[in-house]
């Protein structure tokens, strides 16, 4: 009877596993299509139009265009951040606002052009933070926020929409390089002139606010602002971010992938708090999580995350799709506060980092 | 899962848009199948490897907001930390902190930086926290330094509500006010003492400066601006008539040359220059779009009325003359429209007057334009020498700056109509 008992026990409980695991493939299933919809219905869309207009890319229909491989790549970023954060989100389109949606694709689209922006144009950014500082800083002048817009001029104006002069000046200032017929005065005058009184120069001839990437624009372009693309985190000794089939791509991407290694090596020696806060909160700035890439690149298999973070399967699973965690989801997985997963990561980092900063060196 | 697994699906494998219920299993059974782990190694080396070890340890890059808290000494420790670490791993986000601590050291004295008490106050709490000095104490010492700091954060409060108070306040005026809140400048940059105690009317923002008239109708705030010119913006803000040079009433009496006694339906109205000196040789003459025009051609002829230049067809209304005018020299220019080839007729026919500055004339605008700091002076010094177009100018720049001056307005009336 016992023996009965046990089996049936076992039978329902099998029945249970499996009843939970179509009601979780179920339910991926949906999220999937959420995602897959939320991705052909709305990013796409907005997704080629924030490139456009930020990095004056172009998509043809089949998205193919080999004279501009950055904008595939940046397109795949921005797909694969917002995937990572409607996941995280849990963002459902019967249950959201259409036009926040929109909002957040958008403003996922513009963070990763401003990355870019960054990356490519360091002096240019350089050159913002500058500008942002004196908006800041002087009572005379301001900044704020228009719909998706960052404007800025004299106080006075402060909420004002960008005046319509902004782009004709800015097409002026494109047009004549050597500035001599820049607003018909003093064109030349321009170049000498002292960053604060450049600005005032501007405003007063834009007669309004200017959206303030404009204004760098504008600003760079009479100071000659000139870039030289320098290295980064991705052009660092540890990057890979290389055209494929570049000369020596097989050999940068055997560094990268032992840096890796070592990277996971490192991340095992640490304290077990700190390394399963670490392995579960890290991501690039992409939003790819650390886990998946070490995963994806075979730098481990799933049996030594499992060891590794001392978790199961289910486990694993259940919060796969929200990698890299957030402090909060952390701390609920790690059965702790929010405070001791900040302290934890800080730790974990802290220890890594002087780690890879002496590899860095040598 | 016991099948291998396609090409595609190791593409959405590798590129992370597979949920968890379909990576997972991939990556056991990439585990166990050799072959598939093979062909994801093979199909890897095609691909674009687009990660870092460090990006992982030095995550987002650090935005405007965070550097400027982070030099201003305002970040808790913990997130202080987390930017020290990205900065050693981050070149880039490196080079943009240490390029705006540079910005900040050479060009912003700290007087003109915004200092509100409630950043004082953050500036406060945030110190306090970061030597976690109250843990350390008794309950009794802890007491006490909290009464402490209410009692200092009162006195704070106090002390710049009679500041404001102060501000508003009818003191007489004894000393300059033209560097009070004013934004940097290069030399004095010291408040004077006494300086918050002045109370304007209207007070106008110039370029670095700040200036006015007081309650007794006198100007304030203008002690920076050269001698020579000083006088005239005094009685300009307190509501005295600029002299103009007399060339402008030559230009003016022929400014318009009417044939009725009306400006008619359909007349062009010339907008620049007209009945004004001016510095380029070769100006740009604007008139306003008439309606149903499709083309314009502009005739300038001397004084003497001998053809001086014609320009082509064109299509919208200006023209930057294409030869160099003769300076010291006046010249009149009259604009034809047509509509679809055919010529407009109007009932009135105006005629700009204005005439090209010599070169002695043009070498004090160039010495003025560097010496006066101040759209009112240049304006001042512009309507004096009859150059109306650029006193305009400069006068529109400054309402634009002090939209809600009614004093710069009445001057702007009164000065170039």
């Amino acid at each position: 009877m016992g023996k009965v008992w046990v089996l049936r026990t076992a039978e329902y409980q099998e029945e249970c596993e499996e009843n939970r695991k179509i009601e979780f493939s179920l339910s991926a299933e949906k999220n999937q299509r959420v995602v897959s919809d939320l991705i052909d219905i709305y990013a796409d869309p907005i997704i080629k139009k924030v490139l456009n207009q930020r990095l004056n890319l172009y998509f043809n229909p089949q998205r193919k265009d080999r004279t501009q491989p950055e904008a595939e790549d940046l397109y795949q970023t921005i797909v694969l951040k917002l995937v990572t954060s409607i996941r995280n989100k849990n963002i459902d389109q019967a249950s959201q606002n259409i036009e926040e949606i929109r909002n957040y694709i958008a403003k996922i689209a513009h963070n990763v052009c401003n990355d870019y922006l960054r990356m490519k144009y360091p002096e240019r950014n350089r050159l913002k933070n500058r500008l942002r500082d004196l908006m800041k800083r002087h009572s005379g002048f301001s900044c704020w926020r228009t719909e998706d817009q960052l404007l800025c001029g004299y106080s006075s104006w402060a909420g004002g929409m960008e005046s319509p002069k902004a782009a004709m000046i800015m097409r002026e200032l494109e047009e004549n390089e050597n500035l001599a017929d820049v607003g018909r005065t003093n064109g030349k005058e321009l170049i000498k002139l002292e960053l604060y009184d450049l600005v005032e120069e501007l405003f007063d001839r834009c007669e309004g606010p200017i959206e303030i990437e404009r204004l760098v624009h504008m600003i760079a372009g009479v100071q000659g602002v000139k870039d030289h693309q320098k290295e980064s985190i991705d052009s660092s000794p540890f990057s890979t971010q290389r055209i494929a089939n570049a000369p020596g791509r097989d050999h940068e991407e055997l560094e990268t992938r032992e840096l890796l290694r070592h990277l996971w090596m490192e991340v095992c020696r640490l304290p077990r708090n700190q390394r399963k806060t670490f392995a579960l909160t890290s991501g690039a700035h992409t939003g790819e999580s650390l886990l998946h890439t070490i995963l994806s690149e075979q730098i481990v298999t799933i049996t030594q995350i499992y060891n590794a973070l001392e978790i199961s399967r289910a486990e694993l699973m259940d919060i796969w799709d929200k990698l890299p965690l957030d402090t909060v989801t952390a701390a609920k997985q790690l059965k702790t506060s929010t405070h001791m997963v900040a302290k934890w990561r800080h730790r974990s980092l802290k220890r890594l980092a002087e780690t890879f900063v002496i590899v860095r060196k040598q | 899962m016991t099948q291998h697994i396609s090409e595609s699906e190791m593409n959405s494998f590798r590129s992370g848009l597979l949920p968890a219920w379909e990576t997972i299993p991939f990556a056991e059974h990439l585990e166990i199948c050799r072959e598939c782990s093979v062909r994801l190694a093979t199909l890897r080396g095609r691909a674009i490897a687009r990660f870092s070890p460090s990006s992982f340890l030095a995550g987002k890059h650090i935005e405007y907001e965070a550097i400027s808290d982070y030099l201003d000494d305002r970040l808790e420790v913990n997130d202080r930390e987390f930017i020290e670490i990205h900065l050693k791993l981050c070149h880039i986000c490196h080079d943009d902190v240490q390029s705006l601590k540079e910005f900040r050291e050479s060009s912003v004295p700290e007087g003109v930086i915004k200092h509100s008490i409630r950043d004082d106050l953050k500036g406060i709490f945030i110190t306090i926290g970061r030597t976690r000095i109250l843990n350390a104490l008794p309950a009794e010492g802890t007491l006490l330094i909290l009464t402490s700091l209410f009692l200092f954060v009162a006195l704070l409060i106090v002390l710049d509500l009679r500041k404001r108070s102060m501000i508003s306040s009818e003191k007489p005026v004894t000393t300059p006010l033209h560097q009070v809140n004013a934004p940097p400048v290069t030399t004095n940059t010291a408040t004077p003492k006494g300086a918050n105690e002045v109370k304007l009317s209207e007070v106008i923002y110039d370029k670095r400066r700040l200036y006015g008239l007081d309650n007794k109708g006198n100007s304030q705030g203008i002690d920076y601006l050269p001698k020579e010119i000083r006088e005239d913006v005094a009685n300009v803000l307190r509501g005295k008539q600029i002299n103009r040079t007399l060339v402008l009433d030559e230009l003016a009496e022929t400014a318009t040359y009417l044939r009725g006694h009306t400006i008619g339906k359909g007349d062009i109205w010339l907008i620049s220059p007209v009945g004004t000196l001016i510095v380029e040789d070769r100006p740009l003459l604007k008139w306003k779009l008439l309606k149903g025009a499709t083309s314009y051609l502009v005739d300038i002829v001397d004084e003497s009325l001998n053809p001086i230049a014609q320009s082509g067809n064109l299509l919208s209304p200006e023209w930057l003359v294409d030869i160099t005018l003769k300076r010291d020299a006046v010249y009149l220019w009259q604009v034809t429209a047509y509509r679809d080839k055919e010529r407009i007729e109007f009932e009135q026919n105006r005629i700009g007057k204005f005439k090209v500055v010599s070169v002695d004339k043009l070498n004090q605008v160039e010495i003025a334009r560097k010496k006066y700091t101040s759209h009112l002076a240049l304006a001042v010094f512009y309507i004096k020498v009859g150059l109306l177009d650029d006193a305009r100018s400069e006068m529109r720049k400054l309402i634009s700056r002090n939209p809600n001056s009614k004093l710069l307005k009445r001057i702007y009336r009164r000065e170039m109509f």
